[in-house]
């Protein structure tokens, strides 16, 4: 398949700005059409451009590199199977969100059944913890870091499936409440609702850390 | 003389200044009155201080390098699975298919088809037309495969509806 390298976009957070959105907006849309109509290179550019806000996403929701890469793969994989089928009846990120958020809420309570809580946060060999040291700070300034990671990764994995996905487009994608809402197929007021409820254990287990 | 504003800690939609203002996405306006209600009210003073606190802790949960063959792989399994028709598919899952397995399965086939033949009005079932054209695409597709991609695109389809009350709540 004769894919072409696009040219790296520069930010993969969501924009403000009004305009450029509505030009992403548009962008996206049309390049998914073409993506339709067969041509490749519009897919390696959808890819490009929303590769690593996706891959991120799905890591901060399973905690877990090897699985958010699959899951990741297994998005793009889902959006090229729709082509097809594709109208651009919403805006194209949504969409996307939607069905990555969908697949993690599914493997986290798939994984919840399955396990009796093998700690995520425990290093392990299948790449579930794959936090670098930051070379620029003394050992115990790393070692500090390595603690609040771990405090933060276990404040998270206390949070039900969903609610985990709510705070994770309202913190790290900066989505407004509409737009997790349609990403997480509820009302705006239930997205409220899920990151009071969130935010609410966060405090309680987070707000000792300075 | 502006009214003073209510306390966000007691009512239930107050909850979204806290979460306004640990993101610094209030206006000036509006962070200036929170700030004097901060002042005057200990309980919404800490829940701000707190939730101020979870968001910069959060800070802390980078994510990863994105591994450099994360297109090649994708590209290679679109093209495998683009390449590959449903039953092909089920031929090479066949491939590790047991005997034992194979046996009662093939005998429930078998009786469903007696039990279809049987109920099936006369005259007898017209033979099986050839495929249409419009096959050649969903050939493509196994019958999970097409039921996932509905899926996919009812996600697309439920967003341009409004969401309904009925799932709210769910954690
Ligand atoms: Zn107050």
């Amino acid at each position: 398949m004769p894919f072409l390298t696009p040219q790296p976009f520069p930010d993969d957070r969501v924009d403000t700005d009004m305009t450029a959105a509505a030009a992403c907006i548009e962008r996206d849309a049309d390049l998914m059409l073409r993506v339709r109509e067969g041509d490749d290179v519009s897919f390696a550019l959808l890819l490009e451009k929303h590769r690593r806000p996706v891959i991120h996403f799905l890591y901060r929701m399973v905690q877990n590199q090897a699985v958010s890469e699959e899951l990741a793969q297994e998005v793009f994989l889902r959006v090229y199977k729709a082509r097809l089928s594709y109208e651009p009846t919403a805006k194209f990120t949504t969409w996307l969100f939607r069905i990555a958020s969908h697949l993690a809420i599914n493997w986290l309570r798939d994984r919840r059944n399955e396990r009796s809580q093998d700690s995520l946060d425990q290093p392990n060999a299948d790449g579930t913890h794959v936090q670098v040291a930051d070379t620029s700070l003394t050992r115990e300034e790393e070692m500090i870091r390595q603690t609040r990671l771990a405090e933060v990764r276990r404040a998270i994995e206390a949070l039900p499936p969903k609610q985990r996905a709510a705070v994770m487009m309202h913190k790290y994608r900066e989505m407004g409440y509409a737009q997790i809402a349609k990403a997480l197929n509820c009302s705006e007021s239930a997205v409220k609702s899920l990151l009071f409820r969130a935010y609410e254990t966060l405090r309680a287990r987070l707000a000792h850390m300075v | 003389m502006e009214t003073p504003m209510s306390c966000p800690a007691k009512d239930r939609r107050g909850s979204e200044l806290f979460l306004s203002y640990a993101a610094g996405l209030m206006s000036a306006s509006e962070h200036a009155a929170f700030e004097r209600h901060l002042a005057a009210c200990t309980d919404c003073w800490r829940i701000a201080a707190e939730q101020k606190r979870v968001w910069s802790a959060l800070d802390v949960l980078a994510a990863p390098e994105i591994p450099t063959n994360f297109d090649e792989r994708l590209y290679a399994r679109i093209a495998a699975e683009e390449r590959s028709p449903w039953w092909q598919s089920l031929l090479h899952h066949g491939a590790s298919f047991r005997l034992s397995t194979a046996a009662p399965v093939a005998a429930a086939c078998a009786a469903l088809a007696v039990m279809l033949i049987m109920r099936t009005p006369h005259p007898a079932p017209a033979p099986v037309q050839p495929a249409p054209a419009t096959a050649t695409v969903n050939q493509k597709l196994d019958p999970s495969q097409i039921e996932q991609n509905l899926d996919d695109l009812d996600m697309l389809r439920q967003l341009t509806a409004p969401a309904t009350e009925a799932s709210n709540g769910q954690s």
